[in-house]
Formats: structure tokens, C-alpha cells, sequence
């Protein structure tokens, strides 16, 4: 049994020995070591030559050795015949391990402590498998943070493009747009530089940030393409990003005028062509990361687009605004030819008519003096009437280029309006004037011609827009502030939308037009000049349709020129 | 100097120019009546029946255009008078077609035109 038994124990050594996966060692009961396996030498470093003898705390973290450790361990061992734990410990090279460890006691058959069995096993891989869990959570968490920092700046840039789809003007874009990133990237000025026409210069066209008094001239200049930071931007067709802009960018007009130490700029491009430049920046120094710069180009790619789109549009606008002109300007004309053809046919035919009536007359030795009379009469009324045409022809015209020549002198209104509505009076039998020239005196100082045309005119108008007959009343009124002439009538009225249009030249009311009643649509043009000329105003009131006029005229009258004239008999 | 019969109705707003009608059309022994507008020559024509109308087309209350419209509808003969148009306005000469008259003059006119057509027109129509 014995030869067995040293057979047993030569097969166990060997076993021990050869174990590589645990470091399978003894201690004396001091804790020296006495044996040394090749799992013990691939774990620790050491060769048992090494180690052999030494104390087993060598594979202790200082620290640990100082608190003790090894000992404690050793005590409990022997106490409790085993301790067990996992922890550090430290190899030949003074590399760390994470380690299982079992220590046993060893007893002979009467119960003394002859010494200790240890088993270490390295469980670095395991550690690390652990540690590699632990940093690809971390990594995780940290790729889901980026993920969500990625979303909000997709939403961002939707905030920012939103404003590029709600307007379609090129200023109200570029505003709404600088606030915005302004906002989502926190810096202190956001502009828009624009290539001008020649592609030479860029404009600061939208500027957020920028007190207007820091824009100096140079600034609103422009920088030349290819110049500087900023024009550099556009030459290149690339962004940048200056954590820490150089000194000598102090002396540049948009960089040194908003005093900034960082920013990013991105070039404006669509289809190829490049627009102008964005760039955002601070006062005090930033560090602009990646995405900041990634942000920007893709908002400058969508900002460059609606740009085009814009520029596009107001073009198309212009064009089409210019375009709608020139068909009102010819259908005015064409309006105008034909109306006045009309209104100039009519008088030439009846003074014609009347001399030829007059030739026959005398060639049939029909024509005495009553005749005579009669028919030179209406040639002198066509006369007038053609003379009148032309006067508001030649009026307009004089308008076109400026002002209509006046006269100022001292006037007494009452006796002017008493004079236009006998001369009218004895005209028309239809018509009754009614006139009420108020209780004060009225004396201004106008052009009386150009007045007494404005009156006449009102007044002609009442009548001929009154085509039933009835009454018409001119009333006359005078206040400290100015005086005011009105002429009332009950004919057919003004439809809306036509109480502006018959001030403008050859605008006549709709109703007028249909019911053909004549006119060039010039009278009432040229006496809401004369008024404006006076300083005074002059304009229309109705009820609607077949409810009358009030022409109302009023002329300013400064205090001095209220003179003691004699107060017109009424 | 000559002497016509037959009745006329002048519908003219232009003062003038009805009056140069009116006198020219009676001194060559027509009886004349003269109208201001569409409206007033129908009510003339209830009670009296010309043997020709000289209308103007552009007139206040009625116009001429109006005036055939309901002339057309006229029973007892009245819609059968010949109708000579005359105007100022360009387009009268294009739209006469659709008005279904005689003749159309534009002005200014000569007064030998008006008394031609006039008896050209009463002439071939019948008698009073």
C-alpha cells in the first residue's frame, strides 16, 4: 500500500503540476511558499525557483498588504478550514489580475496546522467580458444620446425651413430665418451675405445681432469675393469653423464690427451656383463641434433654395405686375380713344350740322335774323362746349407733368357760387339751384378761375347725373379752419366701389356708363387737383344707387385771410 | 324749294344736333317730332306713327340699342318703321347688323345725307 500510495501521491504531484488553468500552490503556516505549479507560474510570472520560499502576500496589491489582508485571509482559513473570495492581485510584471481564490487549511491526522492549500484561477477574461458589457452600455447610451441630439436637430432644421416655407419675400424669409438659427445654435449674430449682380461682392442682406449702429459702412459695402474669412467661404465653396479667429481678422468690416472670437460660416449653393455665404458666431470663445457645422450646411443648402425660389418668384411678380400694367395702359387708352371720339364727334357734328343749316337757310332765302340768331347761337354753345373739352384735355395733360398754373388772389366765395348758379340756372329749366350761402362772410384767398371751374363742375354734374330733373342744393359754409362748398343732389347716385374711380382720369361711376350718359371722366380728376392744390380736399358721398350725390369741397383758410367784406345778398 | 310729306321722329340727347334735324327736316316740309332718349320716343310712338326714326345710339335713360329691342316688340305697325342710326360712337357702325336697320350714317354727318336718306327712305314707304 505504501509503494501505492507514493504511486498515488507521484500521480497526484503530477497532476498538480501540470494543471495550466489554476495556480495550485501550498504555504507553511506561515504563510511562506512551498510548492509551485506551471497554472501558478502562466498566472503569477513567477518560476518556482522565484517564488519558492518567499511569503505569499507578494501577490497582494500594496494597499492590501498594508490593511493585512493576507493574514486575515490566513486566519480565517485556519479558524474556519477554508476562505474563499474573489479579488485583485498582482503579477511578477506588477500587472493586476481579477482572481477567484480558495485557500484551505491543511492538517496533519492529530489536528495541527502543517500549512495551506491555495487555489487562484484568473478570471481577467471574465472581468473584461464584464468590463466590455459595461462599456458597450455605455456606448449604447451614449449612441442613443447622439440619436436623440441627431432628432433634435433634424427638428431644428425643421423650424428653420418651416420659416423658409412660410414666406415667400425674400427680406421677411431672411429675418424669420436668422432668428431662428440664432436661437437653436446660441450664438450672438447670425447674417446672410448675398452675391450682388455682378458676382463680385457679397451683401449682408438679413443681420441678426448686429446693433445698427456697429453696421458701418464698409460693412453694408460688402466684402469681395475670395476676401477674408467670409469671402473666402464663397471662393472655396466650403465651410469653416474658427474656434479661435486670428487678431488680424479685427481689421475685417463684418468680423470686426461684431467683435466675434468664433464661429462657423457655410456657403449658400443650389444647382451649383453659389448664392452667398451664412455665418454664425460668438463674443467669447466657443468650441464649435462637427454637427454645429454639418447643421449649418444643411440649413444653408434648403436656405440657398428658397432663396432661388424667392428670387424666382418676386421675378415672375415684377414681370407679371409690369406685364398687367401695360394691358391697363392699353386698355385705358383704347377706352380713352373711344370715349373721347364720342364726346368730340357729337359737338363737331352739331356745330357742322348748324352751319350747314345756316347755308341752306340763306341759299333758300329762308334766313332771317331770327334764324340767323338762332343758329349762330348753337354754333357758339358747341364752340363752348368743344372749347371746355379741350380745356380738360390740355388740364390733364398740364397735370401729367406737374401742377396746374394758379392765380391766387382774394375771393369772395358767396359771389362766385351766386354767379356759377345763375349763369347754370338760366340754362337748365329742369333743374332747380337751391343756394344757401350760410350767415358768415366768406372771403379766401384762391385762384377764383380755377375755383369757379371746380363749382361749375359739381355743379353741371349734379345736373347731368340727375337726369329726372329736381332739386340741387349748393350750400356754402365757412369756419375758422377753412370753408366748405356743397352740392347735394337726388339723381342716381354713386354705386360702391365708384366713389373713388370717378377722381381718377377718364374714371366714370359704372351706373354712368351704363345709362350712357356722356362724359371723359375728366372733370372731377382735375377738380380734385385744383382742390389739392389749394391745400383742400375733395370728395363724394352716397348712399348707393339712385340715392343721390354729395360732392363735398373743402378749402383750407388760414385765420388772416378773413377779411370784412361785404357779405353777398342772397 | 321742295316739298315732302311724311312724318319723322328725331331721337337725339345731343341738343344741337336735334335741333339741326329737326329744323333741316321741316324746312324740306316733313312734320317732325323730336325725342331725347329711347325711353320718351317709345311714348311718342303710342300716339303717333312716323314713317321713318332717326336714332342716336348712345343716350341716357334709354339708348338706342334698348330702344329697337322694344320697337321690335311694338304691335300695330310701329315695329315695322325703318330706323336710320346715327352716331358718334365708332363700334355703331360695326353693331348696326344686330340692330336690324336701314341704314346707318356716323357723325359728324353732311345735312344733303341726312335729307337723301331720309327721302330715299320715305319715298319707297308708304304714303301718309
Amino acid at each position: 500500500m505504501p509503494a501505492r500510495t507514493g504511486e498515488q501521491m507521484d500521480l497526484f504531484r503530477l497532476l498538480v503540476e501540470t494543471v495550466r488553468d489554476y495556480a495550485i500552490f501550498l504555504l507553511d503556516s506561515s504563510g511562506h511558499i512551498r510548492s509551485w505549479n506551471a497554472g501558478a507560474q502562466r498566472i503569477n510570472g513567477y518560476a518556482a525557483s522565484e517564488i519558492i520560499g518567499k511569503h505569499f502576500s507578494i501577490f497582494y496589491p500594496a494597499a492590501e498588504v498594508r490593511r493585512g489582508k493576507p493574514e486575515y485571509e490566513l486566519r480565517v482559513a485556519t479558524d474556519e478550514g477554508r476562505y474563499e473570495e474573489e479579488g485583485w492581485r498582482v503579477r511578477q510584471d506588477g500587472s493586476r489580475f481579477w482572481s477567484s481564490v480558495v485557500i484551505t487549511a491543511l492538517r496533519d491526522p492529530a489536528g495541527e496546522l502543517v500549512g495551506f492549500a491555495k487555489v487562484t484561477r484568473d478570471l481577467s477574461e471574465r472581468k473584461q467580458a464584464e468590463e466590455e458589457r459595461a462599456r458597450l452600455l455605455e456606448l449604447e447610451r451614449e449612441a442613443r444620446g447622439r440619436a436623440e441630439t441627431a432628432l433634435e436637430r433634424l427638428r431644428s432644421i425643421q423650424l428653420v425651413t418651416e420659416a423658409v416655407l412660410a414666406h415667400l419675400g425674400l427680406d421677411d424669409l431672411l429675418r424669420e430665418l436668422l432668428d431662428r438659427i440664432g436661437e437653436i445654435l446660441v450664438v450672438d449674430v447670425a447674417t446672410v451675405l448675398l452675391l450682388d449682380a455682378e458676382g463680385e461682392r457679397l451683401i449682408p442682406e438679413g443681420v441678426s445681432g448686429l446693433p445698427i449702429d456697429l453696421r458701418t459702412a464698409s460693412f453694408e459695402a460688402g466684402i469681395p469675393v475670395g476676401h477674408g474669412i467670409i469671402g473666402r467661404i464663397a471662393a472655396d465653396r466650403r465651410g469653416v469653423v474658427f474656434d479661435d479667429l486670428p487678431p488680424e481678422t479685427q481689421a475685417d468690416p463684418f468680423l470686426g464690427a461684431a467683435g466675434l472670437r468664433s464661429l462657423i460660416g457655410a456657403p449658400l449653393g443650389v444647382e451649383g451656383r453659389v448664392l452667398g455665404v451664412i455665418v454664425v458666431g460668438t463674443r467669447y470663445h466657443r468650441r464649435f463641434v462637427e454637427a454645429d457645422l454639418d447643421f449649418l450646411q444643411i440649413v444653408a443648402d434648403r436656405v440657398a433654395l428658397a432663396i432661388d425660389r424667392a428670387r424666382l418668384y418676386e421675378a415672375e411678380q415684377s414681370a407679371r405686375r409690369e406685364a398687367d400694367a401695360a394691358t391697363v395702359a392699353v386698355r385705358l387708352r383704347d377706352e380713352f380713344l373711344s370715349v373721347a371720339s364720342h364726346e368730340l364727334r357729337n359737338p363737331v357734328a352739331g356745330m357742322k350740322g348748324a352751319a350747314q343749316l345756316l347755308r341752306r337757310a340763306q341759299q333758300r332765302g329762308q334766313l332771317d335774323g331770327v334764324r340767323l340768331n338762332r343758329y349762330v347761337g348753337m354754333i357758339e354753345q358747341t364752340a363752348n362746349r368743344l372749347a371746355n373739352l379741350t380745356d380738360d384735355l390740355l388740364d390733364v395733360s398740364r397735370l401729367q407733368q406737374g401742377v396746374l398754373p394758379m392765380r391766387p388772389q382774394e375771393t369772395d366765395l358767396a359771389k362766385l357760387l351766386e354767379s356759377v348758379v345763375e349763369r347754370l340756372c338760366e340754362q337748365n329749366v329742369a333743374h332747380r339751384l337751391v343756394l344757401d350761402l350760410g350767415d358768415v362772410p366768406c372771403v379766401a384767398t384762391i385762384d377764383p378761375d380755377r375755383v369757379e371751374q371746380v363749382v361749375d363742375n359739381l355743379i353741371s354734374n349734379a345736373i347731368k347725373y340727375t337726369p329726372g330733373g329736381g332739386d340741387i342744393q349748393v350750400s356754402l359754409r365757412c369756419e375758422d379752419e377753412g370753408v366748405e362748398v356743397r352740392v347735394r343732389d337726388a339723381g342716381i347716385g354713386l354705386p360702391e366701389g365708384s366713389l373713388e374711380r370717378i377722381f381718377e382720369p377718364f374714371g366714370r361711376a359704372s351706373n354712368a356708363v351704363q345709362r350712357n350718359i356722356e362724359g371723359l371722366g375728366l372733370g372731377l380728376y382735375i377738380c380734385r387737383k385744383i382742390g389739392e392744390q389749394h391745400g383742400g380736399r375733395l370728395w363724394a358721398e352716397s348712399e348707393g344707387e339712385g340715392l343721390g350725390t354729395t360732392m363735398r369741397l373743402w378749402l383750407p383758410m388760414p385765420g388772416d385771410m378773413l377779411g370784412e367784406a361785404p357779405r353777398a345778398a342772397s | 324749294v321742295q316739298h315732302h310729306s311724311g312724318r319723322v321722329l328725331v331721337v337725339e340727347d345731343e341738343d344741337t344736333i336735334g335741333q339741326v334735324l329737326t329744323e333741316t327736316l321741316a324746312d324740306e316740309g316733313y312734320e317732325v317730332r323730336r325725342a331725347q332718349n329711347g325711353y320718351e320716343a317709345l311714348d311718342v310712338l303710342r300716339t303717333w306713327r312716323p314713317h321713318l326714326i332717326l336714332l342716336d345710339l348712345m343716350m341716357p335713360v334709354m339708348d338706342g340699342w334698348a330702344f329697337r329691342a322694344a320697337q321690335r316688340e311694338l304691335t300695330g305697325g310701329a315695329a315695322d318703321v325703318p330706323v336710320i342710326v346715327l352716331s358718334a360712337a365708332r363700334e355703331a357702325t360695326f353693331r348696326t347688323g344686330e340692330l336690324g336697320v336701314a341704314e346707318a350714317l356716323s357723325k359728324p354727318f353732311e345735312l344733303t345725307q341726312i335729307v337723301e336718306a331720309v327721302e330715299r327712305w320715305i319715298g319707297s314707304g308708304p304714303s301718309a
